[in-house]
């Protein structure tokens, strides 16, 4: 749920990258952090192995300026993709506004996405969200690599709700900026809806 | 208006916080709820120092309850961890705006024992306070998402320019 502080008026939102293992859900925070001015974002926070693989999470805290005069800030966090970390993922899950799916776009990676696309149905339910409720976005991560699915291919194996999609390259920045803009449009204009809700009926409004 | 807006509810958790911060005298305190965002705080200078502190707060208290879940019980006790020169106290509570941790830094100007016994007062107050409603607002939405593409354009194109 975002978070809404009139008092010192800050807005606060969670996203989370998704996805299975060695998709690029780290590369794509990584790449952020490197190009986003110092005193717009913290430090990022990666809780990995030796190999470098997530253990816990990566976390980065963003800030977009002011909109209506509240200051915006995002924390971005992945997910470890490897199986057998579910739990963990299953907690950093909690509380997200919103999801970037990050499928790794080659031929041989299609079952693991497909696997961690319902794995994240699965867990977004277990914590009482229909997947249909919160802002989900696709990328098509590795583009650059040779043996890869066409977007078509991949959007009707991954994509059947339709929602935004992103081809990225995020080794090389490609496409990671335009994934995290859809990933904030979407996650702030159905905040906005919610502001909507006139004071003292805290009841109505779908979800 | 019968029922208090956020922002009163807000300012409402600063009081207990310094009352805290002052009687057991700790350095820093954070109260945060379960996804690690940020209710009140309390001796941050740097906002990012903050919110990194809140988010590993709560990933760290999210995987105690889930491994005392897997062991069969409902929840571990406060945690505590102890370096040479600073310490740190993660309390968890139930309150009327959900699960909240008061994540707590402090030296050996004040102790464990003293911490616990000002955790329990300050607990007991916010347990007092109205519950949370972040849905109510005094904002109009129309406003905000007529905004929210210029503000989008601003930050990204500076990003991927620059
Ligand atoms: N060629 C290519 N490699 C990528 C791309 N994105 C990530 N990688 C590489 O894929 C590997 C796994 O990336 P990582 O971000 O750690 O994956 P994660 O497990 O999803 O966090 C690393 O060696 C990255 O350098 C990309 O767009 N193209
Ligand atoms: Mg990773």
């Amino acid at each position: 749920m975002s978070l809404v502080n009139y008092a010192t008026r800050e807005i606060t939102c969670k996203i989370v990258y998704y996805g299975p293992g060695r998709s690029g859900k780290t590369t794509n925070l990584q790449y952020i952090h490197s190009r986003v001015p110092w005193d717009r974002k913290g430090e990022m926070v990666s809780l990995a192995t030796e190999a470098d693989r997530t253990l816990f999470f990566d976390f980065l805290p963003l800030e977009l300026g002011q909109i209506s005069g509240f200051t915006t800030r995002f924390q971005l966090y992945t997910v470890p993709g490897q199986v057998y970390y579910n739990a963990t993922r299953k907690l950093v899950l909690q509380g997200a506004d919103g999801v970037v799916f990050v499928a790794d776009s080659q031929k041989s990676q299609l079952d693991a996405d497909i696997e961690s696309f319902r794995n994240l149905h699965e867990n977004l339910l277990e914590h009482g969200i229909d997947i249909r409720q919160i802002p989900v976005i696709i990328q098509y991560n590795k583009r650059d690599l040779p043996n890869v699915f066409s977007i078509e291919q991949l959007e009707e194996e991954l994509n059947f709700r339709n929602v935004p999609s992103h081809p990225a390259s995020a080794l090389l920045g490609e496409g990671v900026f335009d994934t995290l803009r859809s990933a904030s449009e979407g996650v702030l204009k159905k905040l906005a809806r919610k502001l909507e809700i006139p004071i003292g009926d805290g009841a109505g409004g779908a979800g | 208006m019968d029922r208090p807006s956020i922002s009163q509810i807000q300012d409402a958790f600063a009081e207990p916080l310094e009352a805290f911060v002052r009687e057991s005298n700790v350095r820093l305190a954070v109260l945060i709820n379960r996804a690690g965002q940020v209710l009140a705080q309390y001796g941050f200078d740097k906002v990012f120092d903050l919110v990194g502190v809140a988010s590993l707060a709560a990933g760290i208290n999210a995987s105690s309850r889930a491994l005392a879940n897997q062991l069969g019980e409902e929840r571990f006790e406060h945690l505590h961890h102890a370096g040479p020169a600073r310490q740190l106290f993660l309390g968890h509570f139930e309150s009327a705006a959900g699960q909240l941790m008061l994540v707590t830094v402090f030296d050996q100007r004040s102790s464990i024992g003293l911490v616990r016994l000002f955790f329990e007062r300050f607990v007991s107050q916010l347990r007092q306070l109205p519950s949370m409603d972040a849905s109510r607002s005094a904002v109009s939405g129309t406003d905000f998402e007529a905004e929210l593409e210029t503000s989008l354009d601003r930050f990204f194109q500076d990003l991927v320019s620059g």
